[in-house]
This record gives structure tokens, C-alpha cells and sequence, in this order.
């Protein structure tokens, strides 16, 4: 995953995926709903993962932000012009 | 061994770059291409090209012109497309046989052509094992690469 060709490839296949929707919609989602149905996984599996996923992101980000705002050293150096508040 | 990046910006400049400019010796970077980077680089070409030329020129006064005139063009077929197709009738009548998906599905083509070439020319680029890698993971005494990107647009 750490390999940038990797990355290559995935933006590769998001970049011709919008090209293809924003010039053929109708076609690329029907072609999309074709390859969806060959993925041995159900609809409702797949919704519930989604679903637990953002939730989890959601919550991490939450807990994040307050224990972030809970540091009071980070907060104290963010606020003044420490090079934590520099590089952001 | 895996190519690290510093920054997802590096390594977007790293593949829309068109040469390097190498900071040991002062000159740009020429070596062999591979064939995967030269098959990309004849696939992103037909956008790549006039882009590079457009953004090179846009301080010349006669490109300045040249877009002025084009875009007095594209608003007047904005404006008055019967009287443009007229006009293009007689005096081009085969590209009156041009339809508009045609047009579109020429465009879609360039487009994903491009992509697929940028991807090609990337894994080109990308070899562990190339010239341009190594030079590339090279880093002088304070931390810089000893390449630079010269981006689209850059005059040399």
C-alpha cells in the first residue's frame, strides 16, 4: 500500500472512472451495477460495513478533537507562535 | 526499494513533471527513457504538448492575441451557432459530417488516453531499479533531492 505505483494505479482507475462518468453516465453506471452483482458480498453487508465505518470515523475524529483539546501544552503551543503552531 | 515521498504534492509533481533539472551538476537531467515512459509520454502528448506550449507563451503579446481571437470564436458559436454552421457549410463542408458525439467520444478518447498514459509514463518513472529513481532518492547534505521537477509550463 505504501507504494506510490499503487497509488498510481488507484488514482489511474478513479480518474478514468469520472472521465467515464461525467461523458457517458447512463453507460458507466450500468457497466458499475453489472460488476457490483459479480461481487460475492450482499447489498446489506455492504451498507452495515459502510455504515460501521463512517460511524467509527466520526467518533475517532470526535475523540481526537477533545483529547486534543483536553492537551493543554499542544493548545497552550497552537495558540502562541510555537513551531507546533508553524508546521501546523 | 520503495520510492518514498515527502508529500502527496511532491509526488504529484513528481509524475506531471516533463524533465528534471539536476542541482549537482546544474543542467537538466537526460538520460534514456524507458519504453513505458516514452509510450506514455507519446500518449499524453496531444494534451500534454499544447498545454506546455500555452503556458510557456501566455506573456507573449501575439498568444495573448491568439486567445482573444479564439475567444471572440467560441463566444460567437455560443451566441449564433445556426449562422456558425452556415458559415463552417460553406466554407468546410466535410466537417459539417462531424456529429456532436462524434466530437465527444473524440474528446473522451484524449482524454482517458492522457490518463493512461500518465499512468504508463508514472510506472516508467517509478522503476526501483532506473536511472531516474536513484538520482531522484539522492539527497545532498541538507536534505534536498538532488532533482527538481520542472513542471508543464516552465521555461528552461
Amino acid at each position: 500500500m505504501k507504494d506510490p505505483r499503487f497509488v498510481s494505479l488507484a488514482l489511474t482507475i478513479l480518474a478514468l472512472g469520472a472521465v467515464s462518468f461525467a461523458f457517458y453516465p447512463v453507460t458507466t453506471l450500468l457497466t458499475l451495477k453489472a460488476a457490483v452483482i459479480l461481487v460475492p458480498i450482499s447489498f446489506e453487508t455492504a451498507k452495515l460495513s459502510a455504515y460501521i465505518l463512517t460511524c467509527a470515523s466520526i467518533i475517532s475524529y470526535g475523540l481526537r478533537a477533545q483529547g486534543r483539546f483536553w492537551n493543554t501544552p499542544l493548545y497552550d503551543a497552537f495558540l502562541s507562535n510555537s513551531p507546533v503552531r508553524a508546521r501546523g | 526499494m520503495i520510492t518514498h515521498f515527502d508529500s502527496f504534492r511532491e509526488y504529484m509533481r513528481f509524475v506531471g513533471a516533463k524533465n528534471f533539472w539536476d542541482r549537482q551538476n546544474n543542467c537538466l537531467w537526460v538520460v534514456p527513457k524507458s519504453r513505458l515512459e516514452q509510450l506514455g509520454d507519446i500518449l499524453t502528448y496531444p494534451l500534454i504538448k499544447p498545454l506546455d506550449f500555452a503556458f510557456r507563451n501566455i506573456h507573449n503579446p501575439l498568444f495573448i492575441t491568439a486567445l482573444v481571437v479564439a475567444g471572440i470564436a467560441a463566444t460567437t458559436i455560443l451566441f449564433y451557432p445556426a449562422t456558425f454552421m452556415t458559415l463552417v457549410g460553406t466554407v468546410m463542408p466535410p466537417l459539417l459530417s462531424i456529429t456532436p458525439a462524434t466530437g465527444k467520444f473524440t474528446l473522451y478518447i484524449l482524454l482517458q488516453s492522457t490518463i493512461v498514459g500518465l499512468f504508463l509514463r508514472t510506472c516508467g518513472r517509478l522503476n526501483p531499479a532506473g536511472s531516474l529513481m536513484q538520482a531522484w532518492n539522492a539527497r545532498d547534505d541538507l536534505g534536498q533531492r538532488r532533482l527538481f521537477p520542472i513542471t508543464v509550463g516552465v521555461r528552461i
